[in-house]
């Protein structure tokens, strides 16, 4: 009996703990990488140096990772023509579906053995440069041929911590107002356009808004990127201060921001919140059951690409609030892993995914707009059916950088975990708005 | 021979058990940097801590719901399929399918069933003049929801173990009580029950166990973003999302301990009781 008892134990004891394993279990990265430098020196010692100096010392193998699938045609022809250019090299892509990439990012972080050159976005930068995972590349920029003034402004810095650069953007995106033609054309009403103001927007997701058939004038679910970090500075508040000591979500005009998109849904002209984390804005406005949703330019693939779909949809700027319109930017950029073998060609692989090559293959695949200023239009020809041009105005002369800190993937949870309920209808915005601003302004103390 | 094996659980067991306890008394962030000891730290955290009590309640919800179910629907399963039917094999593997399927396909598939503007489920609904709903998404539906897709799994394994327990049961009893002129359900009651407790006592055991480490389900199935997520995420979910998501690993660390705390209590609790009801004559 005392011997079945103590099995017992020790069995539940080894099944609970089994949850925790996943995460603890650590591999030390011991002599691997001993191994790998010489393994690499013996294999370039019999290749002399015909060609041009520079190349030789170009060698490795650079693992690569990212998120975006619809990247990968781009990439695979990209390492092709880099891995010519410097015969020593070779490029592994590990691509990684977004809702995992950041777990598995961080534990191979953890575990020292994350890629050599990997993908970042703004609310991770500050959390990775800080913690000294990636490593700044402002002596390569200055050593190189590359003309940072020919990328977004708002990316560069999105990109710099503490006055060190430690990513060039590979592409960007701004925010539109994408329409579904058919429902408005079925209510009679004029296509949004231009000079739309908020109350326009408002006037028509009420017209368009139908209960006996099921329509909903716009999408006005939690969005940050695509939603009220669009019209927060509009209303005149701010996410984040520019010294990024202390949160906006106290300020009144913060409030309004979001108020205004909880109001939408307040007036039934939104599908609920619930409806649409069963299914997102892109697949309801596709579906032909909202009017409006606001949303990236990357979308235009996915709407392009839809032949029932791609000639009933359209795209205009953002409606103009207190007679100013704004967008905000974002980009994902390339960063240099601290703990890769070799720098060099990481850094060789970086230079070229910034390079003109790869910009000109990036846009002609129509993946992401390429962060470029030359190459742009490249992704816009793609679409010639949507009104594309208005993401490159926005980006070039009424964008607004994407706010972030250091801790701002932890402030970005709580920032929807509390707003979720605000747009649930169940609290009020200024409640939750509240508890953000005093947990973020913690948070933000401890950077 | 051993060897190999004992390495295994000392690599993916042991060590981890122990190096779990000590990272609970730990501050761990991003990156596992361990920013030193700070002694009960993350248990009085965890105290505080409005999402964990929630959480707790929820696990706790899922084995009311789960561990019942899927024992009655097992067990009924178990003696049908005991009988002599046809295609007898057949049923038996059908039912036995949904346990060596990935639970995450399974969810998958489920996700879909219960989706609110495309789902077969609400389709049937409509097409029984009944109202539509989000499944998933609705706070008073979710839980349920995410339950049936678990018992719906379980019952299959447990089915096969109870049909073994079952079988093992002497043919005397039945004949002896044949003759006695016992209905069929006097012989379930009377010799088949009472006879399978010891089974029944395993089956019940390994699923307060796995019922409590509930994960998969509510992963696949609960975007983490959607509103009823604090009414539908386990203790699991919290220290996956803690230690994964919030980057707070001795944290997490802690709540692995005080889960293994309450799984412990409740088994030990349970070989006490046994005395009670089960019979191993």
């Amino acid at each position: 009996m005392k011997k079945k008892l103590l099995a017992t134990i020790l069995f539940a004891a080894m099944t609970a703990t089994m949850l925790s394993g996943c995460g603890e279990a650590k591999t030390e990265p011991a002599p691997a990488p001993a191994q790998t430098e010489t393994k690499t020196e013996e294999a370039a010692a019999p290749e002399e140096a015909p060609a041009e100096t520079a190349e030789t010392t170009v060698e490795g193998e650079i693992h690569y990772a990212y998120w975006q699938d619809a990247l990968t045609p781009y990439l695979e022809e990209s390492a092709k023509i880099f891995e010519e250019t410097y015969p020593g090299t070779k490029i592994v892509l590990e691509p990684t579906a977004w809702g995992e990439y950041w777990t598995k990012l961080e534990t191979a972080a953890s575990g020292g053995s994350v890629a050599d050159v990997f993908q970042l976005n703004g609310p991770n930068i500050g959390k990775y440069a800080s913690a000294g995972v990636v490593v700044p590349i402002d002596e390569y920029i200055a050593s190189s041929d590359l003309d940072l003034s020919n990328y977004p402004a708002a990316l560069n810095d999105l990109y710099t911590v503490e006055g060190k650069q430690y990513g060039i953007a590979m592409d960007y995106d701004t925010i539109g107002l994408w329409y579904n033609k058919e429902l408005f054309d079925a209510k009679g009403i004029a296509y949004p356009n231009e000079n739309w103001t908020w109350d326009d927007l408002v006037a028509a997701a009420k017209a368009i808004t139908d209960p006996a058939t099921g329509t909903y004038g716009i999408t006005a679910d939690y969005a940050d990127q695509g939603g009220f970090y669009n019209t927060v500075p509009l209303f005149g508040g701010y996410i984040i201060s520019e010294d990024k000591k202390t949160s906006g979500f106290s300020l009144d005009e913060t409030k309004a921001g979001i108020q205004c998109w909880v109001d939408l849904m307040k007036e039934g002209y939104s599908p609920s919140q619930a409806s649409l984390t069963e299914n997102p804005n892109y697949v309801q406005l596709m579906s032909g059951k909202v009017g409006m949703v606001m949303a990236g330019d990357w979308f235009a693939t996915t709407f392009a690409s839809d032949e029932a779909f791609k000639d009933k949809c359209d795209v205009t700027y953002i409606p103009m609030i207190n007679g100013k319109r704004t967008s905000v930017i974002h980009g994902k950029a390339n960063c240099i892993s601290a703990a890769t073998q070799y720098p060099e060609a990481a850094w060789k692989w970086v230079e070229f995914l910034a390079g003109d090559k790869a910009n000109e293959l990036l846009g002609k695949t129509g993946a992401a707009i390429p962060s470029h200023k030359d190459y742009s239009a490249l992704y816009f020809e793609q679409f010639p059916q949507y009104n594309m041009a208005i993401f490159a105005d926005e980006a070039q002369n009424s964008s607004y950088p994407y706010p972030t800190s250091k801790t701002a993937a932890e402030w970005g949870d709580i920032m929807w975990n509390e707003l979720i309920s605000a747009y649930s209808l169940e609290v009020s915005v200024s409640d939750a708005c509240d508890s953000i601003a005093s947990q973020m302004n913690d948070l933000l103390a401890t950077e | 021979m051993i060897a190999p094996v004992t390495l295994g659980l000392i690599i993916f067991y042991f060590y981890p058990f122990f190096r779990v306890i000590i990272d609970s008394f730990h501050n761990i962030g991003a990156f596992d940097k361990d920013m030193g000891f700070v002694g009960l730290q993350n248990y009085q955290t965890m105290v505080k801590d409005k999402e964990m009590w929630r959480a707790l309640g929820n696990t706790f919800k899922y084995v009311a719901i789960i561990v019942p179910l899927s024992l009655l629907f097992a067990l009924l399963i178990a003696v049908l399929l005991n009988a002599k039917v046809k295609a007898l094999s057949f049923f038996r593997v059908i039912y036995f399918l949904p346990a060596i399927t990935m639970s995450v396909a399974v969810s998958m598939v489920w996700r879909w069933i219960y989706n609110g503007d495309f789902g077969i489920l609400n389709g049937l609904m409509t097409a029984l003049g009944l109202e539509p709903r989000l499944w998933l998404s609705d706070k008073a539906t979710a839980l349920i929801c995410i339950s049936t897709v678990s018992i719906w799994t379980n019952v299959g394994y447990y089915m096969i173990i109870l049909l073994a327990g079952i079988q093992g049961i002497s043919k005397g009893y039945y004949e002896a009580a044949e003759i006695d002129g016992a209905t069929g359900l006097q012989k379930f009651v009377k010799i088949t029950l009472p006879l399978l407790t010891p089974t029944i006592f395993y089956v019940v055991i390994m699923l307060i166990i796995s019922t409590f480490q509930i994960f998969s389900e509510i992963y696949m199935m609960i975007d983490v973003k959607a509103p009823a997520i604090k009414f539908t995420q386990s203790v699991v979910m919290h220290f996956y999302r803690s230690a994964f998501s919030y980057s707070k690993k001795g944290y997490a660390s802690a709540i692995a301990v005080l889960l293994f705390v309450i799984i412990m209590l409740l088994t030990v609790f349970q070989m006490k009781m046994q005395k009670k009801w089960v019979n191993y004559d």
